[in-house]
């Protein structure tokens, strides 16, 4: 029987504005019980989480010293800035890479362009790409083009330094696998917990009858909340009773909601909830919703966190055919081609018929989630990969010790 | 090219920037050096009073056109021996521009693979790094199952 591994994790956890710290809140009581976990994070003070014990948590200046207590470093990886301690660790001590989108563009024009670092963004687009990638980076350092987000990924300096790599989907393993054949990469499920939730239904003041159709997370161009919200316009000359709730906030940059309410008429059918800063809040506003409208238009290939939320929760879920969300059973959402409006507007038509229909895929739904994305799965995939790394590196460099 | 110290045209115009007093003469035997000389009485009562000083005025405006031209023909002879220089002198820049930019892509590609190879070496290091750690746990294990036999060998010799 192999020893208990103990690991090291990296990960922002609450109240950071970050899916991956939701996730990391669920997953590690469950990694706990199958590993030694220390948790490292860049204040341990300022988190809101309490660990439950034998869980520790450090501040990422200590790791360095300690690093040699542990089998093997974790670290969550995500297109946001909260990672950047992470990512400066993950190339400087190199571990497993839990990857949540296969590009992190964002991520590093938030560390160089953003700051005023035009010279550190060309040094990663020249090992991404090579002198074609040092003239993109001119340009777009001289404002001649935007950055290419979503064709570059730039990924590529934390792959090759990484032993290996988790994703949550087969079609960001295969990516990968495409752009670095020699990489450790495993599709290991995403977790999520299934909540009791009563939802907030009666704290939104709507009719009894009421259809509440909603779209949860940070409100960016990417969700497609514009063609979401036309399907509805639609749809509600036929429904009146159909609803819209819209919880998250605004990109500053991004989508002008309330302009784009008033341009369809909607004042009287579209809700702003806001950013839901509490997990439970969150949940019990997932449970509310009769319908959830889960676009992502292009994918980094991420495993959404709402859409899985929605499924444990039970929700009817419409998603677009592609990346992570192809991979969903069939029979546990509706999937309508990327950018298909006709097809999202009779979706939603369906849906609002169909109550029998909304509960049947309700039903599936979290069944599915409740077999296939519970946390005890993903420690155990996790588990199962870090033994693999560790075992292909005794073989790799000798074959020994056992 | 023309306009220059040695342009013959420039140096015409020098020929003619002085109007001469007009000389009479006249080809009629024997009277003509009076009648030349009449002529010359009459013009300087009817008219030299007058059109001496608009042709010494038209002369030196002559020269000082002449000089002004003569000037600027020497200034036009420098600024294209000026012009040639410079565009010597760009051409040598942009052969040179090319050949820092060849260098430059040259060392691009050099740290770009330095780069990349930092990174290969960044992740064998990892890979050592973690078997080390697997190996301290192993030795730590045998150090502690030796410690054991000897604890029973020990209980042994005493129980013999």
């Amino acid at each position: 029987m192999s020893p208990r591994l103990r690991l090291a994790y990296f990960s922002p956890l609450p109240p950071a504005r970050s899916g991956i710290a939701d996730y990391s809140q669920e997953l590690l009581p469950h990694l706990a019980e199958v590993a030694d976990v220390t948790v490292f994070i860049e204040d341990p003070s300022e988190t809101s989480w309490l660990a439950p014990p034998p869980l520790r948590l450090l501040p990422i200046a200590s790791y360095a010293g300690k690093r040699w207590e542990y089998d093997i470093t974790l670290y969550q990886m995500g297109n946001s800035f909260y990672h950047a301690a992470i990512y400066k660790t993950a190339l400087r001590y190199p571990g497993i890479v839990v990857l949540h989108e296969h590009g992190l563009h964002h991520f590093v024009t938030s560390q160089t362009l953003d700051p005023g670092r035009p010279a550190a963004y060309a040094r990663e687009m020249g090992y991404a790409l090579g002198a074609e990638g040092l003239q993109t980076a001119r340009e777009v350092g001289m404002r001649l083009r935007p950055p290419p987000f979503f064709e570059t990924p730039l990924t590529d300096r934390l792959l090759d330094r990484s032993l290996g790599v988790m994703v949550h989907s087969r079609s960001a393993q295969e990516e990968l696998l495409r752009r670095t054949p020699t990489l450790r990469v495993a599709a290991v499920p995403a977790p999520v917990i299934s909540y009791s939730s009563t939802g907030h239904r009666a704290e939104l003041g709507l009719p009894g009858d009421a259809l509440l159709f909603a779209t949860f997370g940070l409100v960016t161009p990417e969700k497609q909340i514009g063609r979401a919200l036309r399907a509805f316009a639609h749809l509600r000359a036929n429904v009146p009773n159909a609803f819209y709730l819209v919880v998250g906030d605004c990109e500053p940059a991004g989508i002008d909601l309330p302009a784009l309410v008033r341009e369809l008429a909607l004042e009287e059918s579209v809700l702003h909830a806001g950013y839901a800063a509490d997990l439970d809040v969150f949940v019990d506003l997932i449970a509310a919703a009769d319908v959830v409208i889960n676009l992502r238009l292009p994918t980094q290939g991420e495993a959404s966190a709402t859409a899985l939320r929605a499924l444990a929760a039970g929700r009817p879920l419409v998603v677009f055919a592609h990346g992570w969300y192809a991979e969903l059973p069939d029979d546990v959402c509706i999937k309508v081609q990327p950018g298909d409006d006709d097809a999202l507007l009779i979706a939603l038509t369906e849906l609002a018929d169909q109550p029998r229909l909304r509960d049947e895929l309700g039903r599936r739904a979290a069944a599915y989630a409740a077999q296939a994305h519970s946390p005890d799965k993903t420690a155990a995939a996790y588990i199962e990969f870090v033994e693999g790394v560790l075992r292909d590196l005794r073989h790799h460099l000798g074959g020994a010790p056992t | 090219m023309s306009g220059g110290p040695e342009d013959p045209n420039l140096e015409r115009l020098r020929a003619l920037q002085t109007l001469p007093e007009h000389v009479f003469s006249s080809p009629v035997p024997l009277f003509g050096p009076l009648i030349a000389r009449f002529r010359d009485l009459w013009n300087s009562i009817a008219t030299k009073w007058y059109v001496s000083p608009l042709i010494l005025q038209q002369s030196e405006f002559n020269r000082l056109a002449v000089d002004r031209l003569h000037l600027q023909a020497v200034d036009l002879t420098e600024h294209g021996t000026s012009l040639a220089n410079h565009e010597a002198l760009l051409k040598d820049l942009a052969d040179r521009l090319d050949s820092h930019t060849a260098r430059l892509d040259e060392l691009d590609a050099r740290l770009i693979d330095q780069d990349r190879e930092q990174s290969a070496l960044t992740h064998d290091l990892g890979e050592a790094a973690a078997l080390l750690v697997q190996l301290n746990r192993l030795l730590d294990s045998l150090d502690r199952r030796v410690a054991s036999l000897e604890e029973g060998a020990g209980l042994n010799r005493e129980r013999a």
